[in-house]
């Protein structure tokens, strides 16, 4: 019984970390936005195995509300992982969240310049996924 | 025991009569040329020869079928209905044999048993060494199994359709018009263009090209291309209503676009993948290649999944959407 009961919190909390992943990767990946952006994804791989290594991808956001929508989700998924919220000059923001996994380490961030999400510009979003072992 | 036996003897007699009556032929529908009542004619075919050579094309009009085997010697032979033949023009010009109808009205809304395959009015039953220029109007077909040659151009209007088993040419142009069709089992060329247009269909199961390939596909075509190999470049221009099938590998590079309300369902092994979608158009591609650069425009969707190392999306419009949410996913 006992066994049983560990193996569901397992499967629980599991589910729940790549849940808080995946809302970032979610909004990265399916591109219904308004306004233009790019989206640019980089696989590493090493030269003799061709096993991947490292996976970048970013992703520019034109529009404050994208940036703002954006910031919505880091903010909900800060209890995920190690999670900074840094500010230069009042404006620039980068906002770094960490997400340690057991086959690989996932590194989100959101840059933008701007006093407020929905007035700001230059948005960023970055995701580096290293592979462990690797 | 007797009355069953009986019965039985009964049933079988029941159901032997009942399938000898479902297998005569209904009176409504006689077979062609063939004299199910008593006060129908019986439909004469005849066939007959032409003794024409020294052609490299054919321009077929009417309702005319021809059957093309690549041979040594050249032989024409046209069966129809015996007091229609001569509505028939067979002749060979400048290298182009020529099979057309005369100006009759003999041969408009010919019944089905007037017709000797019960479709077309006539059958051309045709031998020769090289047919480069293959043009068909009207509703004619044209049925081959084997054509080996350096250049091959084929031209489709009106309801024509294009039957082949294997075709191996230096050069295959297609173009196909009007509500016509191409059936080809498979294509081995060094360069391949085809334009599809109108309500046309082009089906080709295997189509590989040594050098490069072209196709444009307008109005509310469709084109089906399961195995699809080109080594250098490949080139898609999907427009209108049409929709794109294709299922490519070996390719350097694959340059697939679509605009108007087009559709596509790609799935692309290879080097490098170039694709672009405006207007409402949509794109389901499935991807295992080294490179993906693809744009997104109006109120089009790109559903992109597989791998690719390098990715570069640009979208713009109001309601574009680029899905990759399951691409490169690790």
């Amino acid at each position: 019984m006992k066994q049983r009961l560990l193996i569901l919190l397992t499967l629980a909390l599991a589910s729940m970390t790549a849940a808080a992943q995946n809302r970032i990767d979610r909004f990265v990946d399916n591109e219904s936005t308004l306004g233009r952006s790019k989206y640019t994804s980089v696989v590493e791989r090493d030269p003799d195995t061709r096993e991947v290594t490292r996976v970048v991808k970013v992703r520019e956001l034109t529009e404050g509300i994208d940036i703002s929508k954006c910031k919505e989700i880091f903010e909900a998924e800060r209890e995920t992982g190690r999670f900074t919220h840094k500010v230069e000059d009042g404006e620039r923001h980068t906002l770094i969240l960490a997400v340690e996994g057991e086959q690989r380490n996932r590194v989100y961030m959101l840059q933008y310049t701007g006093q407020r999400p929905m007035q700001a510009r230059d948005g960023k979003v970055t995701i580096v996924i290293r592979m462990k072992n690797k | 025991m007797k009355k069953f036996v009986i019965l039985v003897a009964a049933i079988a007699t029941i159901v032997s009569l009942s399938s000898a009556i479902a297998k005569s032929p209904s009176p409504a529908q006689p077979a062609p040329g063939s004299l199910s009542a008593p006060a129908a004619k019986r439909t004469v075919f005849t066939t007959r020869t032409y003794d024409l050579s020294d052609f490299t094309s054919i321009d077929v009009s009417n309702v005319v079928k021809v059957v093309y085997s690549q041979g040594d010697a050249y032989s024409i032979k046209l069966t129809g209905r015996a007091d229609l033949l001569d509505e028939m023009e067979v002749k060979a010009t400048g290298g182009r044999l020529k099979v057309s109808a005369r100006r009759s009205k003999k041969l408009n809304n010919l019944k089905q048993k007037d017709c000797p395959d019960g479709k077309h009015n006539f059958i051309l039953q045709l031998t020769a060494p090289c047919l480069e220029n293959i043009r068909l109007n009207g509703v004619s077909t044209f049925e081959t199994t084997t054509m080996m040659l350096d250049f091959l151009t084929v031209r489709l209007e009106g309801v024509s359709i294009l039957k082949a088993k294997n075709i191996q040419s230096q050069s295959l142009k297609m173009n196909i018009n009007g509500c016509s069709e191409v059936h080809i089992e498979s294509v081995a060329c060094q360069d391949y263009e085809t334009s599809v247009n109108g309500s046309s269909k082009v089906e080709i199961q295997k189509l590989t090209a040594d050098k490069s390939s072209v196709t444009n596909i307008s109005g509310a075509s469709k084109v089906t291309l399961p195995t699809f190999a080109v080594k250098d470049k490949a080139t898609f221009n999907v427009n209108g209503a049409s929709k794109l099938s294709l299922s490519a590998k070996d390719c350097e590079l694959l340059e697939v676009g679509f605009s108007g309300a087009s559709k596509g369902d790609v799935k692309f092994k290879g080097t490098a993948m170039r694709t672009w979608c405006t207007g409402a158009s949509k794109l389901d591609a499935s991807i295992d290649c080294t490179s993906v650069q693809a744009n997104c425009d109006g109120a089009s969707k790109i559903n992109l999944s597989g791998t690719a190392d390098k990715v570069e999306i640009e979208r713009g419009g109001v309601a574009a959407n680029i899905n990759t949410s399951h691409l490169n996913q690790y």
